[in-house]
């Protein structure tokens, strides 16, 4: 349906081809390399099949290079299509954005197409790593794995007396399908809708509460049809079954965040929490705290500490050991905690240099863990915009 | 030789007092009726409306000259790349595309002979033709 939405919006334009056609270009790139320094697996992206950091020093995990251009039809009507470009995935070409945005006045905003769901206060700009103070952000409080919606969003802005308000509602459909990628077996398809509301104070104090919810959630992946079999096969509880089907899923996302600019401190914390309703998959509340400091014009060091409250999903034992460890490894409870410092250097009015020393440390002892985010990590990244 | 001397020292402190000291004089069109405060100025050239007081479409355009680093930090409270990092995200957003930027000289032209543009001139380089809203 979006689809015809853009080419009927590309069609209109074209009659008016013989007048200057308003376009613009802008571009963003980062080169981020680097290594684990305690011999554990860091996987920065939270999708799957996007890489992972190791011992060796790697560039390609986490760099990328995105365009955007823009189509103004009219004064309130464009055209936007976003496409990045990442090191993870092979440097393949994804389709970020494609939409049509019609600006119904300086209050209204809406858009209609191919957009992305605005879980976290960077969401926006998540990849753009010029317009973030971190080398990215907090990994562990971004952790939906699917943000690519075909939708309609309607943002709405106003302001009264100190405040600035900001009202972002969508609903559409995610297809946010990692399968296309050689490296990945997961895909997410729901209906989906949600709501944001972002006041900021004065300027400087910025409150944001968000709600999102995927209603009917099918995951779609061959290491889950594996487990599912295998629990039928022996057989397991039939609730527990019933909690490992992955298909007719309700989650949700909800989520707080705070950010203060005072004078030359920013204090930026973030609450994020997902909720699997009726699965095995572990509810995860996940949280951070940092702090910049604008020493000058040109450098900002911060600090950033995370946590982690993973608590486990529906699991029932099964009477079979090995699969239990290994369902308790995978879905079970667990805590982590992490700290990492970092800074960032203006080296150009467009490029900033950034470094970052990450440590995290979970409860669940090392030869037991079967993610890839529980380590240290040190990593530089160069980021520019054109 | 003195003399000479003195002239130099003159005209150095003249053009570091004239880049320190620079007046910011934001302008518009002479048939511009729109009443235009600072926080219009502001709320123009950050992008949070597009429109003047009187509903007229507002086309902001910023100079590359040196006068613009004095804009920003007198009227947007921003460095240069604090600017740049505001628009980055605002542009990769699709919320809103910055000023047209176009060479210090064109300023005043354009803003003579288009009635929608406002934009922003060192006050010594001002001339009769256009109208001034604020010096800053």
């Amino acid at each position: 349906m979006n689809k015809k939405i853009l080419m009927a919006a590309i069609m209109a334009a074209t009659p008016i081809s013989s007048q200057a056609i308003d376009y613009s270009f802008s571009g963003f790139g980062s080169l981020v390399g680097g290594a684990t320094t305690d011999g554990e697996e860091f996987r920065p992206h939270v999708k799957y099949g996007g890489g992972k950091y190791d011992e060796s020093f790697a560039l390609d995990v986490e760099s990328r290079l995105g365009i955007q251009g823009t189509v103004r039809l009219t004064d309130d009507l464009a055209v936007t299509a976003q496409v990045v470009s990442r090191g993870g995935y092979n440097w393949r070409p994804e389709l970020k954005w494609a939409y049509v945005s019609y600006q119904v006045n300086d209050n209204v905003q809406i858009k209609a197409g191919r957009l992305n769901s605005p879980f976290y206060l960077y969401s926006d700009f998540q990849d753009v790593g010029y317009a973030l103070p971190w080398v990215s952000a907090p990994r562990n409080a971004y952790m939906v794995p699917a943000d690519a919606i075909e939708g309609v969003n309607v943002i709405t802005s106003f302001s009264t007396e100190k405040f600035e308000h900001v009202i972002e509602v969508y609903a559409g459909r995610y297809d946010d399908g990692q399968n296309k990628y050689e490296t990945g077996h997961l895909d997410i398809e729901t209906p989906t809708f949600g709501l944001t509301y972002m006041p900021t104070y004065d300027g400087w104090l910025t409150m944001r509460a968000t709600y999102h919810e995927g209603t009917d959630l099918e995951i779609i992946s061959k290491d889950l049809d594996g487990l599912r079999t295998m629990l039928e096969g022996i057989p397991a509880p039939a609730k527990f079954l019933a909690n490992a089907k992955f298909k007719h899923e309700r989650t949700s996302f909800s989520g707080i965040a705070v950010k203060a600019e005072l004078d030359r401190l920013t204090l930026i914390a973030e609450l994020n929490q997902l909720d699997w309703h009726t699965s095995i998959l572990p509810h995860q509340k996940r949280g951070y705290i940092s702090a910049i400091y604008q020493v000058n014009d040109k450098f900002a060091p911060y600090v950033t500490l995370m946590k982690n409250n993973d608590s486990g999903g529906d699991l029932e034992e099964t009477g079979v050991g090995a699969l239990d460890a290994a369902l308790k490894a995978q879905f079970g409870k667990s805590d982590t905690f992490g700290w990492a410092v970092g800074g960032r250097y203006e080296i150009a009015d467009n490029m900033a240099l950034k470094a970052e020393y990450q440590s995290q440390s979970s409860d669940i002892p090392k030869n037991e863990q079967t993610g890839e985010d529980v380590a240290d990590t040190f990593r530089v990244a160069l980021d520019i915009i054109f | 030789m003195k003399s000479i001397k003195n002239s130099v020292l003159i005209i150095v402190l003249t053009m570091l007092s004239s880049a320190a000291f620079a007046e910011v004089a934001v302008i518009v069109n002479s048939a511009n009726g729109a009443s235009i405060s600072k926080g219009d100025i502001t709320a123009i050239f950050l992008g949070k409306t597009k429109k003047f007081s009187d509903g007229s479409v507002a086309v902001p355009i910023v100079s590359d000259g040196a006068i613009t680093d004095e804009f920003n930090s007198k009227l947007l409270g921003k460095t240069s790349s604090q600017l740049k990092s505001y628009w980055s995200k605002l542009v990769f957003t699709g919320k809103a595309n910055p000023p047209k930027k176009v060479s210090d000289g064109e300023v005043l032209q354009l803003i003579k002979t288009n009635n929608n543009m406002i934009g922003f001139v060192d006050s010594a380089a001002v001339s009769g033709d256009v109208k001034v809203v604020g010096k800053f």
